[in-house]
C-alpha cells in the first residue's frame, strides 16, 4: 500500500524533528494559559475555577501525584511475577 | 400498540446467523453473511416506533420481548452499529464457532435491551453469559480456558443474585414487570437485583472478572466483549435504579480505580479492560446522581464509549495479531510500521480522553457538568481526576510505549487483512462524526438536553487539563516506564476460594471417595453379583430373543452418550445451554 509507505516516511521525518515538536508542545501550553488571562468561566462549577490556570495546575499536579503514588508505592506492593497465579496447578 | 407492525427484533437476525452458519461450508460464501444481521438491525432500530411489542404468554407468564422507548433505542442503536463494525472486523476469521458465539452474544444484548419483564431479561442475560464465556474460551489456549472458567463462575453467581432477587420480588409483588425502583422505597430483593446488575457493570469490588478475562479473549471477540456486557448492565441500571445515591459514589470510585490500575499495567489489552471499568464508572455515577442531565450523560457516554472502546480494542488486537504480543515492554517504535493502526488508535485515544471535536468530549462533559450543576461537586471533581488518569494511561502511556518509544520492536509485523482496516476506519469516522456533530447523538437521548458543548470556556478548560497532563507525563516519563508482571486485584479473593476448593477436592474428598469405593466394592458389589445371578437365570428362560433388539439399541445410545461425555467442562456448559434452549422451545410449542 502506497499510503502506508508515505505515512511511514512522514512519521520518520517527524521523529527526526523531535526537538521542534517539543518546542511546539510547550508553546501550545503557554498559549492555553495565555488565553486563560482573558477568558474566564461565566458560571464556575468549582469555586477554584476562576483562578487563572487552575486546570493547568490541576492537570499537572494530579498527573505527577498519580504517577508517583501508583508507580512508587502501589505498584511495588501489588506487583507479582507474571506466572504468579500459574503456581496453583 | 401490539403486534409486529414496525418492530423486527434485532436479535432475530443474529440468532438466524448462528443457526445458519453450521450448514454453510464454503468460507468465501459465509463470511459475507456476517455483516448482514448488523445491517438489518441498524435499519430495524432506525424505523422503530415507541411502544410495546410482541407480548408472549409462556408457562403462564406474560413476557414482553419488545419494550421500545428512547432509553432502549439509544442503546440498541449503538449496539447495532458496533455489531456491524465488529463483524466486519472479524470477517477474516475462519473459525465458525467464534462467529456463532459472537452472534448469540449480540442477540443476548439486544434481548436484554428490549425486554420489558425480568423473566425475559434473565433468559437473555444468561444467554449473554454463556456466549461470552465461549468467546473467551475460543482463544483456545490454557490461559483463556482458565480465565473463561473464572469468568463463567463469577457471572453465574451474578445471575443467581439476579434470579434470587427476581423470584423474591415476585413472591412479594406478584409481578415480573421490569419497572423503575424509587431509591427511598427499595426492598431487600431490589438490592439483590441491583447486586446482580452490579456484577455485570463491573462495579468495584465486583469488577475483577473483567480485566482478568477480556485480555485473554480472541482478537476479534474482545471487540464485542468490550461493548455489550457492561453496557447492557448500564442500561438496566438506568432503567431500574436511577437516582440511587450509592451508585454515584461507586461510579466515581470505579472511574478512578480503573484509571489507576491502567497506569501501572503492562498488557495493552488489560489497560483497555481496566479502562472499561473506569469509563463505565462515569455512566454508573451519572445514573446514581439521577438528574435528567446526568442520565442523559450516562447514555451519551455509553454510546460514545462503545464506539471508541471497540476501536481501541480493534487497534490493540491488531497489534497483537501483527506482532504476537500485547505487552508494552516488548513493543515500541511501531508508528512507522503500522501507521494506519496508529492513526486509528490516536482517534480512539483522544476520544476516550475527551479532546474537543471527538465524541468523548461531548459525553464526558455532559456527565461532569450535570454532576456539578446538581451540587455533587466532589463527585464531579473525582471524575476530573479520572479524566487525567484516562488521558495519562490510554492517551499517552499506551501509544507512547507501543508506537514511539525506544528500543524499537524489531520482530516480524504480519500484514493485517483488509477487513480489519475497514472496520477500524468506520469506527474512527463515527468517533469523529459524533464529536463534531453532537446533535445526531442529542436526538437519541432519553431526556431533552440544554447543553452547549463547544462553549469557549469548556473547550479551554479541557485543553488545559489534557495539555498539562501531557506535561506531567513528560516530567515523569522515566518513572512511568512499564514493567512485566501481574498486579494483584480482587480476583485473588475468588482464586483463593478456588484453591481451597481444589485442596478439599484433592485431599479430604478424595479420601472419602477412596473409602466409599472400597466399601462399595466389599458390600455393594457382592450384593449386585448375587442379584445378577438371579436375573441371569431369569434371562436364560427365554427373554433373550425378545430383548435382543433393545439391548442393541441401548448399546448404541451408550456409545453416543459416551461421545458426549468428553470430560471437558466447557463442552458440558455448551451442551446444557443447548438442552436448556431445546426444552424451552419444546415447552413453548407443545403447550
Amino acid at each position: 500500500m502506497s499510503i502506508t509507505a508515505s505515512l511511514s516516511r512522514l512519521i520518520l521525518q517527524a521523529k527526526a524533528n523531535a526537538p521542534l515538536w517539543k518546542k511546539a508542545f510547550f508553546s501550545v501550553l503557554g498559549i492555553l494559559v495565555g488565553i486563560n488571562l482573558f477568558l474566564h468561566p461565566h458560571h464556575a462549577h468549582f469555586a477554584m475555577e476562576t483562578i487563572t490556570g487552575f486546570w493547568a495546575i490541576f492537570g499537572v499536579c494530579v498527573c505527577v501525584a498519580m504517577i508517583l503514588v501508583l508507580k512508587k508505592i502501589i505498584f511495588i506492593l501489588i506487583n507479582k511475577p507474571e506466572a504468579f497465579y500459574d503456581r496453583s496447578e | 400498540m401490539t403486534g409486529l407492525s414496525n418492530f423486527i427484533h434485532p436479535a432475530l437476525g443474529f440468532i438466524a446467523l448462528a443457526l445458519f452458519l453450521p450448514f454453510v461450508r464454503e468460507n468465501k460464501i459465509w463470511r459475507w453473511l456476517l455483516p448482514i444481521p448488523g445491517i438489518i438491525a441498524i435499519m430495524g432500530v432506525m424505523s422503530m416506533q415507541d411502544g410495546t411489542y410482541g407480548p408472549l404468554h409462556w408457562l403462564g407468564l406474560n413476557m414482553v420481548l419488545g419494550r421500545v422507548d428512547k432509553l432502549s433505542i439509544i442503546f440498541a442503536h449503538v449496539f447495532a452499529i458496533e455489531a456491524l463494525v465488529g463483524m466486519i472486523f472479524a470477517m477474516h476469521v475462519k473459525d465458525k464457532l467464534q462467529h456463532i458465539a459472537a452472534a448469540l452474544y449480540i442477540a443476548g444484548g439486544f434481548g436484554c435491551v428490549f425486554s420489558g419483564d425480568y423473566v425475559t431479561l434473565f433468559l437473555f442475560w444468561e444467554l449473554m453469559s454463556v456466549a461470552s464465556t465461549f468467546i473467551i474460551w475460543l482463544a483456545r489456549n490454557k490461559r483463556s480456558t482458565q480465565a473463561g472458567f473464572r469468568y463463567f463462575i463469577f457471572h453465574t453467581m451474578g445471575g443467581l443474585f439476579l434470579l434470587g432477587g427476581v423470584l423474591l420480588r415476585y413472591a412479594d409483588l406478584g409481578t415480573f414487570a421490569f419497572t423503575p425502583v424509587s431509591p427511598g422505597a427499595a426492598n431487600y430483593y431490589d438490592w439483590l437485583i441491583l447486586l446482580g446488575f452490579c456484577v455485570n457493570a463491573a462495579v468495584v469490588p465486583l469488577h475483577a472478572w473483567l480485566p482478568d478475562a477480556y485480555p485473554e479473549a480472541t482478537v476479534t471477540g474482545a471487540v464485542f466483549l468490550s461493548a455489550f456486557t457492561t453496557k447492557t448492565a448500564v442500561y438496566v441500571l438506568a432503567r431500574g435504579f436511577s437516582g440511587f445515591e450509592i451508585l454515584g459514589v461507586m461510579g466515581v470510585i470505579m472511574a478512578i480505580y480503573g484509571a489507576a490500575y491502567a497506569t501501572i499495567e503492562n498488557n495493552a489489552r488489560r489497560i483497555l479492560a481496566y479502562h472499561i471499568v473506569s469509563q463505565v464508572g462515569y455512566m454508573v455515577a451519572g445514573i446514581g446522581i439521577g438528574t435528567a442531565m446526568t442520565v442523559d450523560g450516562a447514555c451519551a457516554h455509553a454510546y460514545a464509549h462503545i464506539l471508541y472502546k471497540g476501536l481501541l480494542f480493534m487497534c490493540a488486537g491488531s497489534i497483537l495479531y501483527a506482532t504476537g504480543t500485547a505487552k508494552l515492554t516488548k513493543l515500541g517504535g511501531l508508528a512507522s510500521r503500522m501507521p494506519l493502526v496508529m492513526i486509528c488508535y490516536m482517534v480512539a485515544a483522544v476520544s476516550i480522553s475527551g479532546f474537543p471535536l471527538f465524541n468523548g468530549f461531548i459525553s464526558k462533559n455532559i456527565t461532569i457538568t450535570g454532576a456539578a450543576l446538581s451540587h455533587h461537586t466532589w463527585l464531579a471533581l473525582g471524575m476530573e481526576i479520572a479524566a487525567v488518569g484516562t488521558f495519562l494511561s490510554v492517551g499517552i502511556k499506551l501509544p507512547y510505549f507501543a508506537f514511539w518509544s525506544k528500543p524499537e520492536y524489531t520482530g516480524e509485523v504480519k500484514k493485517l487483512p483488509r477487513n480489519m482496516y475497514v472496520a477500524m476506519f468506520m469506527a474512527a469516522f463515527l468517533c469523529f462524526f459524533t464529536g463534531v456533530y453532537p446533535q445526531a447523538l442529542y436526538r437519541l437521548l432519553p431526556f431533552p438536553l440544554e447543553y452547549e458543548p463547544f462553549a469557549p470556556w469548556q473547550v479551554l478548560s479541557s485543553l488545559q487539563l489534557l495539555g498539562f497532563t501531557g506535561l506531567g507525563f513528560y516530567i515523569c516519563r522515566k518513572i512511568i516506564v512499564p514493567h512485566e508482571g501481574r498486579n494483584l486485584d480482587f480476583d485473588i479473593v475468588y482464586r483463593f476460594v478456588g484453591w481451597v476448593g481444589l485442596f478439599l477436592a484433592k485431599y479430604p474428598v478424595a479420601l472419602i471417595d477412596d473409602w466409599w469405593t472400597s466399601v462399595y466394592r466389599r458390600i455393594g458389589l457382592a450384593g449386585l453379583l448375587r442379584m445378577a445371578k438371579g436375573s441371569s437365570i431369569f434371562d436364560a428362560q427365554g427373554i433373550d430373543g425378545v430383548v435382543d433388539g433393545t439391548a442393541k439399541s441401548v448399546l448404541g445410545l451408550g456409545g453416543i452418550l459416551a461421545k458426549v461425555q468428553t470430560g471437558k467442562l466447557s463442552d458440558y456448559v455448551g451442551l446444557s445451554a443447548l438442552i436448556g434452549i431445546g426444552i424451552i422451545a419444546l415447552v413453548y410449542f407443545m403447550r
